[in-house]
């Protein structure tokens, strides 16, 4: 212990009211404290049977309002400089979320260095972005919003754009009790993020609603050749979203102009990894790879089954294997099956 | 009835008091009293102190001997050099009285940037201050936190005009110079080669320790301290070494974030 350490918060200036207006205020600060921050979770998320439930941050409760002013958002051209791109612009509902081009347009046709990821299930997410550089779905927003090869924005701008609105304000009252600013424009994003829940794709109508004819022969032997050792992809895409959450190297190169997540941890033990994606809707999130280097799913077969390329942080599974004509159409289609036509169907309005 | 009585001699005193000639008006004539009575002629001992002062540190941006402006050009390391940007974020400050009392103020964060600025770190209590220290670059916790939750008027709010996040990265830019340099071999060019020294992630916090001795008294107090921005770059090859992002140049990164506590001293 220090001696005479003094408590910052504590040292107020003696006054007559010393002993009174402390616990006045606190009582005041605590009483609106109750009103203002117990929110109702007044949406209730639709979770698919087989599904754990979602962790929702205490400062962001879902509700109705929140979750469709994130939408509003979400679909809306005015975040960007130019107003040219929005949110979904990147994120196409019928892709799954993701973008069909190699590297996603931003103002002026300025191009990233990475793949556009699918937000399927993305509520799930402890870790966002391809090198999981962000640490929660309200922290990453910011990214997008302002960098200059995506939406050009700053939050001033957003800002005023969204109070010169006809109806946002209003909307941002209703939902948050407060203006648009950096703080209620993060949590809308991040409430609508987190209804995008995919998980009634016929894979789904199989495996976890009962329906034993939902899938095809074909598609039920590609899915035991998807489980088997024989391929080891469910080490890494296992689960109930198809991925071990986790950061892996899989071999797509023996140099990496891009270290992933060493880009965030600085070690080498971690260069060449990125997130291990979802494969669900895997069928319309082409092209593949965290930079969009394979267009197709047979190529990404090909690709597994020749082991990779030699690199000192791939991972232990991805060792090379060997499958018939028949058994690549089997395990393709079982891919195929994981499409959510209800969830790639959503559209802005 | 009893109570009159007992009372008489105050009631008699209050107006003897009362009733003697105003030559002279009494009160407290010390400027520095919470009570300075400024018609007052005559102290009569009533002044009352504040147990705490308002205390600002005053940042003075030199470069060198020179007052920093933004866009003109010094000598730094031999060459022509100018600054579009210089910033970094301060947290975990620390006051020491000369009674041996430390003062920890954990929750004030500033961003001091280029110029001379004051930074106001709140009340502190008055006294002999000997020391303080502070770090360059932030906690963990708060270098980790969502810029979104906070105040507008923040040291760490993203509405700041000199916010700077890495936003790819869950982390603030501990330090963020930016400028414009002479590269040419001969050091006899122009400074039109651009540098960007960005550094920040929890392993580049340093701490800067001053030693003064200053009584902080009355309502308001100001500790006035200079940065040499020059000094950041010091060891720095400045015709190749121009730029770090840190995670993908550490050792650039950690050169100017062990140069940052000697960039500060007490004027």
């Amino acid at each position: 212990m220090v001696p005479m350490q003094f408590q910052w918060n504590k040292y107020n200036r003696i006054t007559a009211g010393t002993g009174v207006f402390p616990v006045l205020a606190a009582v005041i600060l605590f009483a609106s404290g109750c009103r203002k921050d117990e929110v109702i979770p007044s949406y209730v998320l639709d979770i698919p049977t087989g599904f754990p439930e979602m962790e929702i941050p205490a400062d962001n409760e879902l509700t109705r309002e929140r979750v469709e002013l994130g939408k509003k958002l979400f679909f809306d051209k005015m975040l960007s400089s130019d107003y040219s791109v929005s949110c979904a612009s990147c994120h196409l509902p019928e892709y799954g979320f993701s973008d069909p081009e190699q590297f996603s347009r931003g103002v002026g046709n300025a191009t990233g260095f990475r793949n556009s990821v699918s937000l399927a299930n993305v509520g799930y997410n402890t870790l966002f972005f391809r090198d999981g550089g962000s640490l929660s779905l309200e922290l990453q927003i910011e990214a997008p919003l302002t960098s200059a090869e995506e939406m050009n924005m700053t939050y001033q701008e957003i800002m005023e754009r969204l109070n010169n609105d006809a109806t946002y304000p209003d909307l941002f009252m209703k939902a948050y009790n407060r203006e648009p600013d950096p703080f209620s424009i993060t949590r809308a994003i991040a409430a609508y993020e987190r209804t995008l829940i995919s998980g009634n794709s016929r894979y789904d109508k199989y495996f976890y609603q009962g329906n034993e004819n939902a899938l095809t022969e074909s598609e039920k032997r590609g899915m035991e050749l998807f489980n088997s050792s024989k391929t080891n992809c469910s080490q890494c895409h296992g689960g109930f979203n198809f991925t071990s959450f986790g950061f892996e190297n899989n071999g797509l190169y023996e140099f990496y102009a891009d270290s992933g997540r060493a880009r965030i941890t600085t070690l080498s033990t971690d260069a060449g990894k990125f997130k291990v994606p979802t494969l669900r809707n895997i069928a319309v999130t082409a092209p593949y790879m965290h930079d969009g280097s394979i267009s197709t799913l047979e190529e990404v077969i090909a690709h597994y089954e020749s082991g990779g390329k030699t690199h000192e942080n791939k991972s232990q599974f991805i060792t090379g294997f060997q499958l018939s004509s028949q058994e690549k159409t089997d395990l393709i289609n079982f891919l195929n099956s994981l499409t959510d036509y209800d969830f790639i169907s959503q559209s802005g309005n | 009835m009893k109570k009159i009585f007992q009372l008489l001699p105050v009631i008699t005193l209050s107006a003897l008091i009362l009733t003697l000639p105003a030559c002279k008006k009494q009160g407290c004539t010390d400027q520095t009293a919470l009570n300075y009575d400024a018609d007052a002629k005559e102290d009569d001992g009533s002044c009352e102190y504040s147990t705490e002062t308002a205390l600002a540190i005053h940042f003075n941006s030199m470069v060198g001997s020179e007052n920093l402006v933004y866009n003109q050009e010094y000598t730094v390391n031999g060459r022509k050099l100018k600054f579009t940007r210089a910033q970094f974020y301060v947290s975990g400050i620390h006051l020491e009285k000369h009674d041996g009392s430390h003062l920890h103020l954990e929750d004030q964060y500033l961003l001091v940037h280029g110029g001379a600025h004051e930074y106001s770190i709140g009340n502190v209590p008055t006294g002999s201050y000997h020391g303080m220290s502070f770090d360059i670059g932030l906690d963990s916790t708060a270098n980790h936190s969502d810029p979104a939750i906070y105040a507008a008027d923040h040291a760490l709010s993203p509405l700041d005009a000199n916010y700077s996040h890495w936003t790819w990265n869950s982390g603030y830019i501990f330090i963020r110079l930016e400028g414009y340099v002479d590269t040419t071999a001969a050091a006899n060019g122009t400074a039109n080669a651009g540098f960007a020294y960005h550094v920040g992630m929890d392993s580049f916090r340093r701490t800067a320790e001053l030693s003064f001795q200053k009584d902080f008294t009355g309502t308001s107090s100001q500790l006035e301290l200079a940065i040499d921005w020059a000094k950041f770059l010091e060891g720095i090859d400045l015709t190749t070494e121009l730029e770090t992002h840190t995670t993908n140049n550490m050792s650039l990164a950690t050169v100017v974030a062990d140069n940052g506590p000697d960039a500060i001293s007490v004027e």
